[in-house]
């Protein structure tokens, strides 16, 4: 089942002010395909997912499942979530309190009256898909979050649903629990080929699970792609900042066409870039520019010769396998990795930025 | 050590005079309910104990005891009903709808509650005797209903708004209609407060007195406080030994009702207060 939205848009209108939530998101998300929605806190990710499940009514734009036409504020179309079969997973996990494991997992089936020992089958086995069969006597309260999140997975999926749409379902679970479960979820949603639609602010999580993420900001789609697009090639300086650990260093600079050779000019330190970049940047000479370069692309050069810049230790913050240093770069800091141990801070240092690795924004 | 000693003697006896204070009525109803004549105390035979008067109440057709007892906890019954299924509904678009000055209008529904009953009395028996209701089930399921509102809808609400909202929306992509969220999610949740309601319902409906006296003129609807207060001897005396029986009969199913399920109505009732 694919999923289309169509310039969706949605505003909250209050006494007091009126919140544009999302706007004008355009989409596709194919059949059996894992895509996330990554962004900061309030950028309507939630309201996005919302609006696909039916929970809220777009104020603009259409949303369709496979060819059917399921809302749309033009054409006053409204399907019911009833009538949607999506299964959603909320960051809570909205276990029901008063039921056990199996009757949570059950509800669904229940209400839409299916025999009872076809539901005894189905519950057995996502509950088996789920290593939740031992749980299914057990009280949401009596349960660790990973079991509570497996649990309300499995009510997800016991319909088959025609997409599954999961809001931050393990931000609220420890670090370790969310690699093994991260992991969990991305073989489940292969085997099931489910149309899966997923909410996070997290980007390694969005990094690792999803086969394209869309990332916004304000309720707009900034850019759509394949994580290694998303990293390769970010289109502004949102999504550079946005993508990657630790996160791109983003300076302001000028762009200096000097004698047939481009420069950027930041802090009093000139850096020659090739032409290629600006060309396809199309960026005009002279103009004041952003650039990006990711920490993994300075190095400390110990041997003149490869050495850029002089700059200065301001801090250095031990990550165990690597080192992550700020360095004090003419009147802009700077952040690189490195596997050197030997740097004190307060130490002045060679560093080298790798023109190839340079990304240029207009903005 | 000392304070301490002064402190338990002060509860003890606190306790016991509340104890005494309120429960003396309740024995001096049982004792004479079992005496063969109220003033036993001014007789020279002193008590004599006897069943004669409960004999009397369940024997005695003209008393219509038993048809006082049906009304009363059939109207009972079914007011308590109609609450909790009306204050429920309403205590659930409350807190689910956008809904301007939400607490605004709670206010009003409490100061609707304060009001006293015979304010009404007058306007209320005119519109139950156009409508044709003197002297029937509905005639008093429908003001007693009414007037259990305010508190029933402040005991749900505060139930109702103590579930998460996520909850709703899952039993909504789950299939449920807002119906069947309300009555196989929200009731099944909020149990504790909904019970409550309803018991508290049954005894005010079981209890009361003036409407009662005002809209019914016979044993076709009469309920037993009412009925106990017209209780007349064959020569107009007061006959105080039936009255006590009567009234024996009629309290100790509410005492244990209440004693039974204290936890939960207590519960029901400090919810909103201890949650904020
Ligand atoms: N029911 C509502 N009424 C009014 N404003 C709302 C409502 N729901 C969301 N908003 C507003 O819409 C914006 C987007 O909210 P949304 O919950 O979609 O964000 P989000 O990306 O899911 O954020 P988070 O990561 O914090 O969950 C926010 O500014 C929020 O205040
Ligand atoms: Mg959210």
């Amino acid at each position: 089942m694919t999923l289309r939205l169509v310039n969706l848009s949605k505003k909250f209108v209050s006494k007091s002010r009126v919140v544009v939530a999302v706007d004008n998101v355009s989409l596709e998300v194919n059949d059996g395909e894992f895509f996330v929605l990554l962004g900061p806190s309030g950028c309507g990710k939630s309201t996005i997912l919302n609006l696909v499940a039916g929970l809220e009514k777009p104020s603009g734009g259409e949303i369709f499942f496979g060819e059917e036409l399921v809302a749309s504020f033009e054409k006053k179309v409204f399907i019911s979530p009833r009538e949607r079969n999506i299964a959603m997973v909320f960051q809570s996990y909205a276990l029901y309190p008063h039921l056990n494991v199996y009757d949570n997992i059950a509800f669904p089936l229940r209400i839409s009256k299916h025999k009872e020992d076809l539901i005894k089958d189905s519950v057995n086995e996502v509950a088996k898909l789920l290593n939740i069969e031992d749980l299914l006597f057990a009280f949401p309260a009596e349960l660790s979050g990973g079991q509570r999140q497996r649990v309300a997975i499995a009510r997800a999926i016991v319909r088959r649903p025609r997409i599954f749409l999961l809001d931050e379902p393990l931000s609220n679970l420890d670090a370790k629990l969310r690699v093994s479960m991260r992991s969990d979820l991305k073989s489940l949603q292969r085997r099931l080929g489910v149309t899966t639609l997923y909410v996070t602010h997290d980007q390694i999580e969005a990094m690792t699970l999803g086969d394209r993420i869309a990332v916004l900001r304000a309720g707009k789609i900034e850019q759509i792609g394949t994580p290694e697009e998303l990293y390769a090639s970010p289109c502004n300086t949102f999504v550079a900042t946005f993508i990657g650990t630790p996160p791109m260093n983003v300076l302001g600079a000028d762009l200096i066409l000097d004698k047939g050779l481009w420069f950027l000019e930041f802090g009093g330190i000139r850096l020659e870039i090739p032409s290629i970049k600006v060309f396809s940047s199309n960026l005009k000479a002279g103009s004041k520019i952003f650039f990006g370069i990711r920490p993994e692309n300075i190095s400390i050069a110990r041997s003149s010769e490869k050495a850029h810049f002089l700059g200065s230790v301001r801090s250095i913050e031990n990550l165990g396998k690597e080192r992550l240093v700020l360095v004090e770069l003419g009147s802009f800091e700077i952040t690189l990795t490195t596997k050197e141990s030997g740097i004190r801070e307060g130490e002045k240092i060679q560093i080298y930025l790798d023109p190839d690795k340079v990304y240029l924004f207009k903005e | 050590m000392n304070e301490e000693f002064w402190k338990k003697v002060l509860l003890i006896s606190g306790i016991t005079f509340t104890a005494l204070f309120t429960s003396t009525p309740f024995i001096y109803m049982i004792i004479v309910s079992f005496a063969e004549s109220a003033d036993f105390l001014g007789r020279r035979t002193g008590f004599i104990l006897t069943v004669e008067n409960y004999i009397e109440l369940f024997k005695n057709p003209n008393l219509h005891f038993l048809d006082y007892l049906r009304n009363s906890v059939v109207i009972s019954g079914f007011s308590a009903f109609l609450t909790v299924l009306i204050a429920s509904v309403a205590a659930y678009s409350i807190t689910r709808l956008p809904f301007p000055s939400k607490s605004v209008f709670l206010m009003f529904v409490l100061g609707f509650s304060m009001f006293p009953q015979i304010s009404i009395v007058g306007f209320l028996f005119n519109v139950m005797s156009k409508l044709g209701l003197i002297n029937t089930y509905v005639g008093l399921i429908l003001p007693y209903t009414a007037w259990i509102m305010p508190l029933s809808l402040w005991i749900l609400v505060s139930y109702f708004s103590g579930i998460p909202m996520e909850i709703d929306k899952q039993a909504t992509i789950d299939g449920c209609t807002v119906w069947k969220t309300l009555f196989k999610v929200m009731w099944p949740l909020a149990k504790p407060g909904i019970f409550t309601t309803f018991i508290l319902a049954f005894i005010f409906a079981f209890n009361e007195f003036m409407f009662a006296l005002l809209l019914t003129t016979d044993f076709r609807a009469r309920t037993v406080p009412v009925g106990i207060a017209l209780f007349q001897g064959l020569h107009g005396e007061i006959p105080w030994g039936t009255i006590m029986a009567a009234s024996t009969v009629t309290t100790l199913p509410i005492v244990i009702l209440i004693i039974v399920f204290q936890k939960n109505i207590i519960q029901g009732l400090t919810r909103g207060a201890v949650k904020g």
